[in-house]
């Protein structure tokens, strides 16, 4: 992507992700992701030029909560942005903000996303986001099982048993890291002979609902050489759509997720991602998901990533880690979930992750963010400078 | 008040230190009528106070010193969430010449305003210019 200057993310920030904080409010879950990023960045908040600020809000039911979380993040008098894009508003959130930053109109801008699940109803949002009659093909939330059908229908039991295994290791994972909501110990048995939600989609296979924020802050080069903190690079981002409705039949038709990793890989010299791209923190709400999505954002065709999950090239000391945080399937704040994507791909770069750091070098490293009417947007963070 | 800070800031931006002199026009959102003097004032246009008197000396009628909303403004029509962007489009029409039976003479440089929130909490503030302002 052409930019006009380089932007840097010079700071991250997250609340520990729970099912339960009825201790706080909404705006007090936003300051603690602010706190965490002002003292990540040693950046005082009075030099932040400008706020972006997202969620649903349609899953807490209060309508425009930027201008409540003023008192939160400090954004009182200075340019704010409110995005709303469904479960990729902390994608579009950083989107916006390298744009922001890049296009020379602020040198300092701070992203948070956030959700506080518990106080909503996330189903109820999403079914009544969509026309009864012409957009809503199903009565459901977000998440449907119908990807396990095909899978099943394709692959049969290595299919099941890699969605499984997958789930394992995002536990395995998120057990690393203390802000993770579901620590939990499970095996591959438990997942198979937890409760059917809908055949094949099991409970185990699920994400939670999660309260949780995640805040990043990003700085122009200039800026970036003067701040304490390591910079990591923002080297590219697409945001891909397709469906304009809501579409739960034709799921499996998704393939944004490959056309968006195609225009990635192609602008940035990426032939062999498995090898170019240390890291991937993927936005996969249920392993079912994540086992047929890994296929498509590397370009497998026959199933060689359900091999590459059983095999644990996908685990935190493989070949090509994913999730080390434990994903989304362990954590899932719905609006910080995209942007807590790319604060754990900058920690892996800086190669300050703590337990669920990577065990080797970082050079690039890619997020992804999945909602909306199914659309896929992509981060390539590095840690080298980009040649604009 | 947010509308002065949001001024401000987009004036020290665009360089211009005399609103009410070194703009042509000005398309603000209006969608009741008390809102017109009050953002006004909030655009340093008139002091605290006399955004009533500016209003009613003629300054701001389409062949006054400073049009504001030769347009009509949203009280001739509001698209609510579009508010903001037709005011833009407004601007950009008077500053290429193309505002037909509206058109300010010689525009070279156009405020457009948004506003959100019952009590006037979020205000936007944009500057054009085409290529006669500035100098």
């Amino acid at each position: 992507m052409k930019k006009s200057r380089n932007v840097a993310i010079v700071g991250v920030g997250q609340t520990r992700h729970r099912g339960h904080r009825e201790d706080i409010n909404m705006a007090e879950l936003v300051a603690e992701a602010v706190e965490d990023v002002l003292a990540d960045s040693m950046i005082d908040l009075a030099d932040i030029d400008c706020i972006v600020h997202g969620n649903m809000e349609l899953f807490e039911g209060v309508h425009q909560p930027d201008m409540w979380h003023v008192i939160a993040d400090g954004a009182y008098g200075k340019a704010g942005f409110r995005i709303t894009t469904g479960g990729t508003t902390g994608a579009t959130l950083v989107s916006a903000a390298d744009h922001l930053v890049s296009s020379g109109m602020y040198d300092l801008v701070m992203a948070i996303g956030w959700e506080k699940q518990e106080e909503g109803m996330t189903t109820t949002g999403i079914t009544n986001m969509a026309d009864p009659l012409w957009d809503r093909e199903v009565q459901t939330g977000a998440i449907t099982g119908t990807t396990g059908v095909f899978m099943m229908q394709k692959f049969g039991e290595k299919a099941n048993q890699a969605a499984a295994e997958f789930r394992v290791m995002m536990a395995d994972n998120a057990r690393k890291n203390y802000k993770a909501h579901l620590r939990i110990d499970i095996t591959k048995k438990d997942v198979l002979e937890s409760r059917v939600i809908a055949w094949p989609l099991r409970l185990l296979h699920m994400c939670p609902e999660s309260n949780g924020a995640c805040a990043i802050i990003f700085a122009s080069e200039e800026m970036a050489k003067k701040l304490p903190r390591k910079p990591v690079w923002m080297h590219d981002h697409v945001t891909v759509h397709r469906q304009e409705t809501f579409d739960f039949v034709h799921i499996e038709d998704l393939d944004t997720h490959g056309e968006a990793a195609k225009i990635i890989y192609s602008r940035n010299g990426i032939v062999d991602p498995l090898k170019q791209i240390g890291v991937f923190e993927m936005y996969d709400p249920q392993s079912w998901w994540s086992i047929d999505w890994l296929g498509k954002f590397l370009f497998y065709e026959n199933g060689e990533q359900l091999d590459m999950v059983l095999n644990g090239d996908f685990k935190i000391d493989g070949k090509f880690p994913i999730n080390p945080s434990g994903g989304v399937e362990s954590s899932n704040p719905i609006g910080a979930t995209a942007i807590i994507r790319v604060a754990e791909a900058a920690m892996q770069i800086r190669g300050d992750a703590g337990d669920h750091q990577v065990p080797k070098d970082v050079n690039l490293a890619l997020a992804s963010g999945f909602g909306g009417t199914f659309w896929t947007v992509l981060h390539l963070l590095g840690k080298e400078k980009p040649d604009k | 008040m947010s509308l002065s800070k949001s001024a401000q800031r987009a004036y020290r931006l665009a360089g211009i230190t005399n609103p009410k002199k070194q703009l042509d026009l000005a398309e603000i959102s209006v969608q009741a009528t008390y809102q017109e003097p009050l953002w006004y004032e909030g655009l340093g246009l008139a002091e605290p106070g006399k955004g009533m008197e500016l209003f009613e000396s003629g300054e701001t009628d389409i062949k006054g010193k400073l049009p504001v909303n030769p347009s009509g403004g949203q009280l001739c029509g509001n698209p609510l969430l579009l508010s903001g962007i037709v005011k833009s489009t407004e601007c950009f029409l008077q500053l290429r010449g193309e505002a037909k039976g509206r058109q300010v003479k010689d525009a070279k440089r156009a405020l457009a305003h948004g506003v959100v929130g019952p009590a006037g909490q979020f205000h936007t503030v944009l500057i054009f210019e085409n290529d006669k302002g500035g100098k």
